[in-house]
């Protein structure tokens, strides 16, 4: 059931009424069972999954809790079972997570070196959102060992925060400080909250359906055959791809974030501009927050952060980078990928963007900087879009700055292509008023010709200039296969 | 709350009224022939469901429309045969068109071509395209509604009903489809909804929903069935569960409505396929239980019948029958029927009313002779014996502006059915052309597919002539 479709708009709506007749006592139960029905469009033999991670995370939240307030053990003693239920935790999560994921992964890789060691297994299907939920989860327990938060002692609730379905295909990643006190809240119909919500969910799919769809054409078609593409095409589709990405990934959270937002629940801002970064750095502070801020929390900063020596902190920040990398895709494409973000963040940003004054810069600035790390971050992407590492450096290969091709024979005739770069800028152009401190209030705020007109060309657009595929193939959000 | 169900509801009625005002222009649909004679054959169904019942009902993909003659099935059995097939489509659209026809007809015979009996998966994009096509040509809406969610995923329920949503990419690929649709919107419907004007219908107003065209096999083709063998392996071939499904629940609807059900197959050249009896015995799997009656023509191929002539030039995986492909086919199936449902096709040469609907068209004249005040069509001449075999008939028919058909019926007798097989009739005859008399040589070809135990057809396409008189009659070796 993707966010952009007929199917979702439907289940959104019944559930939305729903949630608003029925009383505040009972609204967990409904979205918890809207969430199952969500994940179990997919395949309902994925559900068995999350529900293995919810009830070992559960119980591992309820157990070190124990260990917590149980104050007539000695601490050593405490501390040695919180260790043992944190690790058997992990171990399951993870072990669920590295045999879906990675299992084959590894097995080609090990096979590789010495042959015929592992098998194989051809019906292990990807799992939609196992890195997220599992990820989500997973920061739960860490959460309730480290005696930050107090453990969830009611099971629906915690099966909710685990797979409330505006996040649990492709985040925002939640904390658990975060979106579980909101399931206590009562919440009540808000007309300018719900209003801003489906605004933001309407501005989210018009990205993904105008923008994004069109562009992936592009990029499929060059590089599904990345040897038959040569000269501008192949720079022209990694470029479209830096944009894609984000367009697909930030409509993605924008319909997570405003479909939690009617129902009256905040969730983490994911992407705040990262085409307007001043740094890599500052980059990797507006792409992907809540991933960013994950892998902060739960590792770089276990493993030492940058509290000790400068080379540690680099080896820190390169495991952080590798593993993120591994995070995102089962192939040493996404390792590497992972590899020259951290020779971004450790050497380019210390070369190009050294800021001794630390005064903001000024839009103009923000805009040449940002757009020289997209260059940047977009020759990156290549190992993170190609299917393999033959194809990656074959486009690599392929890229100069000749015209031996024609532009508009991959699939985006010359009317689509200016179109699509047309609303792109438009886009870009709303991101700069945001960037000013603009918000979806100031329309609120426009007079009534305006408003009106945006709540009508937005979804009109989306059923008319949207990129749905000529023999209705289905699209769907690049992130869900992570 | 109110206040925002107010304004949502408001927005959502002039976003409605928005995309039913767009969907009303038609401009989103699409001028492709396929389109317009799903709507063309539905259309004609409708229309002539209003005065008469259908006998035979033929259903399935292109393989029929473009298989069978509707007229000459319909002529030669003395009934009223309707072809309502889509390209591409699948037994579970099949059977609810089916059942939307039900409401209008009862015919006494269906018959299913076993090409929709395919592997195409419930509700796959790639079928689903096919179906939106013969969904969109029908009218009741009640049984549109109920058949809905049956027949597509939810995803694909807007695309299903609105052409403007399904095709609006034409704002960017068909800008001059769109254009032209717009501004000829009259037109436009017409083409659409009636098929006006278009070659493959014929310029009879009876439409049974035929589609023919094609000239046969060429060496080209020829050499590559020698050099690459047959392109088309039909050990791949599978039948999915969703049609197996249907297949069944058409068969109990026939029996609940006393229809009986049958199987053609309309065979491709023979060359052109392989391992046949492996996708057949697939079908025997399913057809089998239920009982029916089954005409394979593809199994029971008859090399000296169906020539190269029969079927089209293409070497891709499908391939149609020709016209003359198609008559070969209807001869088939007319035989088929005459030995299998004899008790139950109904004989209308005695009624007026089928006499007033088929009038005029030659596969009309191959079986009944002219009315003595037609003063369009005519008997040259009548009872001449040539060479101790009379010819019964000769006659003329307009059936076009651009040409006129011929025909001669001679009596069979005692003559194997073959004996006919390589000759042509020759005519001495004086015509008048644009004002003057000429002599001229006229030559008919023996159609094996028109003859029956009783008569020898020959028959051909002239260029419109007023013959002025036969002199010579002759028997030719080809």
């Amino acid at each position: 059931m993707l966010f952009n479709s007929f199917e979702f708009l439907l289940f959104y709506i019944i559930v939305s009424v729903l949630f608003f007749i029925i009383s505040n006592k009972w609204r967990w139960l409904l979205l918890l069972i809207a969430s199952y029905i969500f994940y179990s469009s997919w395949s309902i033999s994925y559900l068995g999954l999350i529900v293995i991670s919810t009830i070992v995370t559960y119980y591992s939240g309820i157990l070190l809790d124990k260990q917590n307030s149980n104050v007539d053990k000695p601490e050593t003693t405490r501390n040695k079972n919180k260790h043992s239920i944190v690790a058997a935790s992990l171990i399951i999560n993870l072990g669920i997570l590295f045999f879906f994921k990675y299992y084959n992964f590894a097995a080609t890789s090990v096979n590789s070196i010495i042959p015929n060691t592992l098998p194989f297994i051809d019906s292990l299907l990807p799992v939609v959102g196992i890195s997220f939920y599992t990820f989500q989860a997973l920061s739960y327990t860490m959460d309730v060992y480290n005696g930050k938060i107090k453990a969830q002692h009611h099971i629906g609730k915690y099966a909710l925060f685990v797979s409330f379905f505006p996040q649990l295909i492709a985040g925002p990643i939640e904390k658990a400080a975060n979106l579980l006190p909101q399931f206590d809240k009562s919440t009540k119909f808000d007309y300018q909250r719900v209003r801003s919500g489906v605004l933001l969910m309407v501005w989210g799919v018009f990205k993904k359906v105008v923008v994004a769809d069109h562009l992936g054409i592009f990029v499929s078609k060059v590089y599904e055959n990345p040897e038959s593409t040569s000269g501008i095409i192949p720079i022209i589709a990694t470029l479209f791809f830096a944009i894609q990405l984000y367009i697909d990934f930030s409509s993605y959270s924008d319909i997570a974030i405003g479909a939690a937002k009617v129902f009256g629940y905040k969730l983490t801002i994911n992407f705040k501009r990262p085409y307007l970064s001043t740094s890599f750095g500052d980059f990797w502070k507006r792409w992907h927050i809540s991933l960013n801020a994950w892998f902060m929390e739960y590792l770089y900063i276990p493993l030492g952060g940058n509290r000790n020596k400068y080379s540690r902190t680099i080896i820190n920040i390169i495991i952080v980078f590798l593993i993120s990398g591994l995070w995102h895709g089962a192939s040493w494409n996404f390792v590497i990928w992972g590899a020259i973000n951290a020779f971004y963040l450790l050497v380019l940003d210390r070369l190009l963007f050294s800021i001794k004054n630390k005064k903001p810069l000024s839009l103009l600035k923000k805009m040449f900087r940002g757009t020289v790390i997209m260059l940047f971050w977009s020759l990156s992407l290549v190992f993170f879009r190609a299917d393999n590492f033959t194809d990656a450096i074959t486009i690599y290969g392929n890229l100069s700055f000749t015209d031996n091709q024609q532009l508009y024979d991959f699939g985006l005739n010359q009317l689509t292509f200016k179109f699509v770069l047309g609303i792109f800028f438009i886009i870009y152009v709303v991101e700069l008023f945001q960037e000013l401190g603009y918000t979806s209030d100031n329309i609120f705020r426009a007079p009534l010709i305006v408003r009106w007109s945006i709540y009508l060309l937005l979804p009109l657009a989306i059923i008319y200039l949207g990129a749905y595929g000529s023999e209705l193939a289905d699209s769907s959000f690049i992130y869900f296969q992570f | 709350m109110g206040k925002f169900v107010l304004k949502f509801t408001a927005i959502s009625l002039i976003l409605i009224a928005i995309l039913l005002r767009v969907e009303l222009i038609k401009a989103w649909n699409p001028l492709d022939s396929n389109h317009q004679f799903i709507h063309a054959r539905w259309n004609a169904l409708y229309d002539l469901t209003e005065k008469e019942e259908i006998d035979i009902l033929l259903m399935g993909n292109s393989r029929v429309y473009r298989g069978i003659n509707p007229k000459l099935l319909s002529t030669a059995t003395s009934s009223i045969s309707f072809i309502l097939g889509a390209p591409g489509t699948t037994l579970q659209d099949t059977y609810f068109s089916f059942k939307e026809i039900l409401k209008r007809t009862t015919p006494k015979i269906l018959i299913i071509e076993t090409y929709c009996i395919n592997g195409f998966e419930y509700k796959s994009s790639s079928s689903v395209t096919s179906i939106f096509k013969s969904f969109n040509a029908k009218k009741d809406y009640v049984s549109k509604i109920l058949s809905t969610p049956y027949l597509f995923h939810i995803n694909h329920w807007p695309f299903a009903w609105m052409n403007s949503i399904r095709n609006h990419n034409y704002i960017f690929d068909d800008k001059q489809d769109l254009k032209k649709n717009i501004k000829d919107y009259p037109k436009v419907v017409e083409q659409i909804t009636k098929g006006k004007d278009n070659k493959y219908m014929g310029k009879y107003s009876l439409y049974l929903g035929k589609f023919s065209g094609g000239k046969g096999i060429k060496e080209d083709i020829l050499i590559r069935y020698e050099q690459d063998g047959a392109p088309a392996d039909m050990a791949k071939r599978k039948i999915s569960d969703i049609n197996k499904y249907y297949l069944v629940k058409l068969d109990e609807l026939c029996r609940e409505n006393n229809v009986e059900l049958a199987f053609l197959t309309i065979p491709v050249y023979y060359k052109h396929l392989k391992n046949y009896d492996q996708f057949r015995q697939k079908l025997e799997d399913q057809i089998y239980p239920l009982n029916r009656k089954w005409l394979d023509l593809q199994r029971d191929y008859d090399t000296n019948f169906f020539t190269t002539e029969h079927f089209d030039n293409t070497y891709a995986s499908n391939q149609h029958t020709t016209a003359a492909g198609s008559y070969a086919c209807t001869k088939k199936l007319v035989d088929f029927l005459k030995i299998e449902f004899t008790d139950i096709l109904p004989d209308k040469s005695k009624d007026e009313n089928w006499h007033k609907l088929f009038y005029g068209s030659e596969d009309y004249f191959l079986h009944y002779t002219v009315n003595k005040n037609d003063k369009k069509n005519k008997i040259l001449f009548k009872d001449v014996m040539l060479n101790e075999i009379l010819i019964e008939e000769c006659g003329l028919a307009i059936t076009s502006p651009k040409y006129v058909f011929m025909w001669a019926k001679l009596k069979r007798g005692d003559l194997p059915a073959d004996f006919m097989d390589s000759k042509t009739l020759r005519m001495l005859a004086i015509v008048n052309l644009n004002g003057e008399n000429k002599k001229v040589t006229l030559e008919l070809a023996h159609k094996p597919y028109y003859s029956d135990d009783d008569l020898f057809i020959f028959s051909g396409y002239l260029k419109p002539m007023d013959i002025v008189q036969i002199i010579q009659v002759q028997l030719h070796n080809k």
